[in-house]
C-alpha cells in the first residue's frame, strides 16, 4: 500500500482548491435560496375573519407559483407573523420580517395596522403591500414611497353604491360599528353621501360587544329612511343587527360595503341577509376570476369568494413585479410595482385592471366595483357594474 | 457588603445592561427592547396604583394615551418646543387625573373599577371621533422625532431616554415604597378604616397616588408617541389595560420586581408562542395566565421567594 505524505504545498494546494470550491458553491445556493415574502396577518382578533380566507389565497397563489418552477429561478417562501390586530405590534412584525430579509410585505390584518406597520417599511425602505384594505388615508397620510395599496377604497365603494342607487334615496341611515375600519369606512361613506346631496336621517354607531341594538333601530325606523347604507365590519355585531332589522320588520333596503362579500354572514345569520346589495371585486363571470375560482376549489373543496382572491391577487402582482424587477432586490422591486400598468387581476370588475399611476399608489381602478345581491342564501352574480361600464 | 452599596451596584448593574442593549440592539430587537421597556414603566407604575394602594383603576392606559396624544398634538399641531410641551402634558394629564381621582374617591372598590373603565372607554372614543385634531381612527403620525440639545430622539438615544425613563419610575416607585408614604398606602389597601385611625389621610393618600401614578403612566406615553412616531387610540384600548393587569398579577401584585418579571414574561410569551403554536396562541396564552394564577397566588416572585428561602442556610440556633 502506498503511503501518501501529506506536505505543506498539498495542504496549501488543498486549502486554496477547498476555498474556490466554496466560493463558487456560494452564489449558487444564495441563487437558488427561496425568496422571502412576509405576510402580517391575525390569527386571533378581529380582522382575523378577513385575514385567515385572505391567506388561503395567498397559499394558492404561492403554491401556484412555486408549482410553476417559481420566479426568476427561486421558490417563493411565506413568512408568517401575526400582530393580533394590534398596530404597535404590527410595526414590531414588520421590523422582524425586514430583519429575516423578505423582499415584500402584505399586511393582511387591519387598516390602522398596516398604518403603523408603514412606519418600520418606510424606515427599512422595504416593499409593503396591503391587498384589501380600504382607508383613502392609507397612502396620503404619510409619504411612503414603498408601500402600495390594491384594494377598492371606501370613497370608491360609496361611489359605486350611490352610482347603482342613482336617485332612488334622499333620505338615508348610515350604520356603523366602533372598529377603525367601520369607523373609517363610516367618514367616507359620510362625505360622499353629503356630496351626493343625500339626507343622512340616522346616523348610528353601533358599539363593540353591543347585545341589544334595538334602541339604535327604533331610531332608524322613526327617521323614516328610504334605505339603510351599512358600514360596519364587525361580524357579532352585523349578525345582531340583521336580527333585529327582521324581528323589527324593517323593510328600508340593506346596502353595504365589501364587508358584506364575507360568506361567514351567511352561516352566521343563515337567510336574514335575503336582496342585501353589496359592494365586491369579485366579478364571477370575468376568465381570471373562472380559473381562480377552478384553483381554488380543487385545494378547497368550496366556492371561492373576494378575499381569497386578494391574497391570491396579492402574492401575482408581487411575483409579476419581481420577474419585471429581475432580481429580489428591494428597491428594484419598488420601481417594478410602481411602474405595474394595466396588470389584469382576479379582483376587479370586468374590463378593468390594477396600476400604479406615477402620482399615486393606488391599484385599485375606481370603477373597478361590483355591485351584487344576496338570493337564497347566496352571494348572486354581479348585478351591476355601471362604473365599469360607464 | 453593606446593603446600601450592594444595592447601588445593583442600580449601576442594570443601568449599564440597559445601555448596553441601547447601544447595541437594532430593527426587530431594539423595537421589542423599547416597547417592553415601557411597558414595564407602566407596569411598575400599576403596581404601586394596584398592588401598593389596592385601587383597581382601569385607566392607567388611557392616561399613557393621554400623554402620547397631548405631546404631539401639542407640539406637532401648536408648535411648541417639547420641553414645553412635555411639561403641558404633565400639567394636563395631573389636572384630568385630579378630575377623575376626587369624585372617584367617593366611590368604594368595584365602583371605582368602574368609573376609570368608563374614562378609558371615553377617552378611545373621544380620539376616534376628534377629526381632524387627533386623526380619528387613523391617529397622528408623520411626524419627526425630536431633537434635544442636538440629539435626535431616535435610535440609541431615544432607547437610552427610555432606559432612563424606566429606570427613573422604578427608583421613585421603589423609594416611595420604602417611605412612610409607601406604609400609608398599604395602610389604606388593607384597612382604611384603621389607617384613618392611626392618623392617615385615607382620602388624600387615595388621590396623591392616582394622581402621581396616572401622571407618570402619562410621561411613558409621551415617550411612547416616539416609538414608532406613530398615535393611534385602538393601542390604549381596555384590552392592553386587562394585560397590564394580568401583568402584575402574574408577577406579584405589590412587588416592583414582581410587576418587572410579569411585564416581561407576559410581553415576550406571544413572541415565542406564535412560533410554537401558530394561531392557539393567545389560548395557549391564556392558560399559562390561568395556570401561574391558580398555583401561584403571589405570582412569579412568590415562586422566587420560595425557591431562595429553601436554598437560604437555616439560622445557627
Amino acid at each position: 500500500m502506498t503511503k501518501t505524505r501529506l506536505t505543506r504545498r498539498a495542504l496549501l494546494a488543498g486549502t486554496a482548491a477547498a476555498a474556490t470550491a466554496a466560493t463558487l458553491k456560494a452564489p449558487a445556493i444564495a441563487q437558488n435560496a427561496p425568496i422571502k415574502i412576509g405576510v402580517i396577518t391575525d390569527r386571533v382578533a378581529n380582522s382575523a375573519m378577513w385575514a385567515t380566507l385572505m391567506g388561503e389565497g395567498v397559499e394558492l397563489a404561492t403554491k401556484q407559483v412555486n408549482d410553476a418552477g417559481g420566479v426568476l429561478g427561486r421558490r417563493i417562501e411565506l413568512a408568517w407573523e401575526d400582530d393580533q390586530d394590534r398596530p404597535d405590534v404590527s410595526a414590531t412584525r414588520a421590523r422582524k420580517l425586514i430583519g429575516d430579509g423578505v423582499v415584500m410585505i402584505l399586511s393582511l390584518s387591519s387598516s390602522t395596522a398596516a398604518q403603523q406597520a408603514q412606519t418600520a417599511t418606510l424606515e427599512g425602505k422595504v416593499p409593503h403591500m396591503s391587498p384589501s384594505h380600504s382607508a383613502d388615508t392609507l397612502t396620503t397620510r404619510l409619504n411612503n414611497p414603498y408601500f402600495f395599496q390594491m384594494g377598492p377604497l371606501a370613497s370608491f365603494q360609496i361611489r359605486t353604491l350611490m352610482a347603482y342607487a342613482g336617485t332612488r334615496f334622499r333620505r338615508v341611515a348610515l350604520l356603523t360599528d366602533n372598529s377603525a375600519l367601520g369607523t373609517v369606512n363610516a367618514t367616507s361613506f359620510r362625505q360622499g353621501l353629503q356630496q351626493g346631496n343625500i339626507q343622512i336621517v340616522a346616523d348610528e354607531t353601533f358599539e363593540r360587544g353591543v347585545t341589544d341594538v334595538t334602541p339604535a333601530l327604533q331610531r332608524v325606523r322613526a327617521a323614516n329612511p328610504e334605505g339603510i347604507f351599512h358600514a360596519g365590519i364587525l361580524g357579532a355585531e352585523m349578525a345582531l343587527f340583521f336580527r333585529t332589522y327582521h324581528q323589527m320588520g324593517l323593510r328600508q333596503p340593506v346596502l353595504g360595503s365589501f364587508n358584506l362579500s364575507i360568506p361567514t354572514y351567511l352561516d352566521l345569520v343563515p337567510g336574514l341577509l335575503e336582496g342585501v346589495q353589496f359592494i365586491d371585486v369579485y366579478d364571477d363571470v370575468k376568465p381570471e376570476v373562472v380559473d381562480f375560482a377552478n384553483r381554488y376549489k380543487a385545494v378547497h373543496n368550496k366556492d371561492p369568494f373576494s378575499l381569497p382572491a386578494y391574497g391570491y391577487d396579492g402574492i401575482m402582482l408581487t411575483v409579476d413585479a419581481l420577474r419585471r424587477a429581475g432580481a429580489p432586490d428591494r428597491e428594484k422591486l419598488r420601481d417594478a410595482m410602481h411602474a405595474t400598468r394595466n396588470y389584469t387581476a382576479v379582483i376587479g370588475a370586468r374590463g378593468t385592471t390594477i396600476g400604479f399611476a406615477p402620482d399615486r399608489r393606488i391599484g385599485f381602478p375606481e370603477n373597478g366595483c361590483v355591485v351584487r345581491t344576496i338570493a337564497n342564501n347566496k352571494h348572486g352574480h354581479a348585478v351591476w357594474r355601471g362604473l365599469a361600464a360607464s | 457588603m453593606n446593603a446600601k452599596l450592594a444595592a447601588a451596584i445593583g442600580w449601576l448593574a442594570g443601568a449599564a445592561i440597559l445601555a448596553a442593549l441601547s447601544l447595541t440592539l437594532t430593527g426587530y430587537h431594539a423595537d421589542l427592547f423599547r416597547k417592553l421597556l415601557l411597558t414595564a414603566t407602566l407596569a411598575v407604575g400599576y403596581n404601586f396604583q394596584f398592588g401598593f394602594a389596592g385601587q383597581i383603576a382601569f385607566s392607567h392606559y388611557a392616561f399613557y394615551g393621554i400623554g402620547a396624544y397631548a405631546i404631539t398634538i401639542l407640539s406637532t399641531r401648536f408648535g411648541l418646543a417639547l420641553p414645553v410641551a412635555a411639561l403641558a402634558t404633565i400639567g394636563l394629564s395631573a389636572l384630568l387625573a385630579l378630575m377623575v381621582a376626587i369624585p372617584a374617591n367617593r366611590l368604594e372598590g368595584f365602583y371605582i373599577a368602574l368609573a376609570t373603565l368608563a374614562f378609558a372607554q371615553l377617552f378611545v372614543v373621544v380620539m376616534v371621533q376628534g377629526g381632524d385634531f387627533t386623526g380619528g381612527p387613523d391617529g397622528l403620525f408623520g411626524f419627526d422625532a425630536p431633537t434635544i440639545f442636538g440629539a435626535r430622539l431616535a435610535g440609541a438615544n431615544f432607547m437610552l431616554v427610555v432606559s432612563a425613563l424606566f429606570l427613573a419610575n422604578l427608583a421613585l416607585f421603589a423609594a416611595l415604597g420604602r417611605s412612610w408614604f409607601g406604609r400609608a398606602c398599604r395602610a389604606v389597601r388593607d384597612d382604611p378604616e384603621a389607617a384613618a385611625a392611626m392618623g392617615v389621610d385615607v382620602a388624600r393618600t387615595r388621590i396623591a397616588v392616582f394622581t402621581l401614578t396616572s401622571s407618570l403612566a402619562a410621561v411613558a406615553g409621551m415617550a411612547y408617541a416616539f416609538a414608532d412616531n406613530f398615535v393611534n387610540p385602538f393601542v390604549f384600548g381596555i384590552d392592553a389595560m386587562f394585560v397590564l393587569l394580568f401583568m402584575v398579577l402574574i408577577g406579584g401584585a405589590g412587588r416592583h420586581a414582581g410587576a418587572v418579571v410579569g411585564c416581561v414574561f407576559l410581553f415576550m410569551l406571544p413572541e415565542y408562542l406564535g412560533d410554537l403554536v401558530g394561531r392557539f396562541h393567545l389560548l395557549a396564552y391564556g392558560i399559562l395566565m390561568v395556570v401561574v394564577m391558580m398555583f401561584l397566588p403571589n405570582g412569579i416572585i412568590g415562586l422566587w421567594d420560595r425557591l431562595a428561602k429553601r436554598l437560604r442556610p437555616e439560622p445557627a440556633r
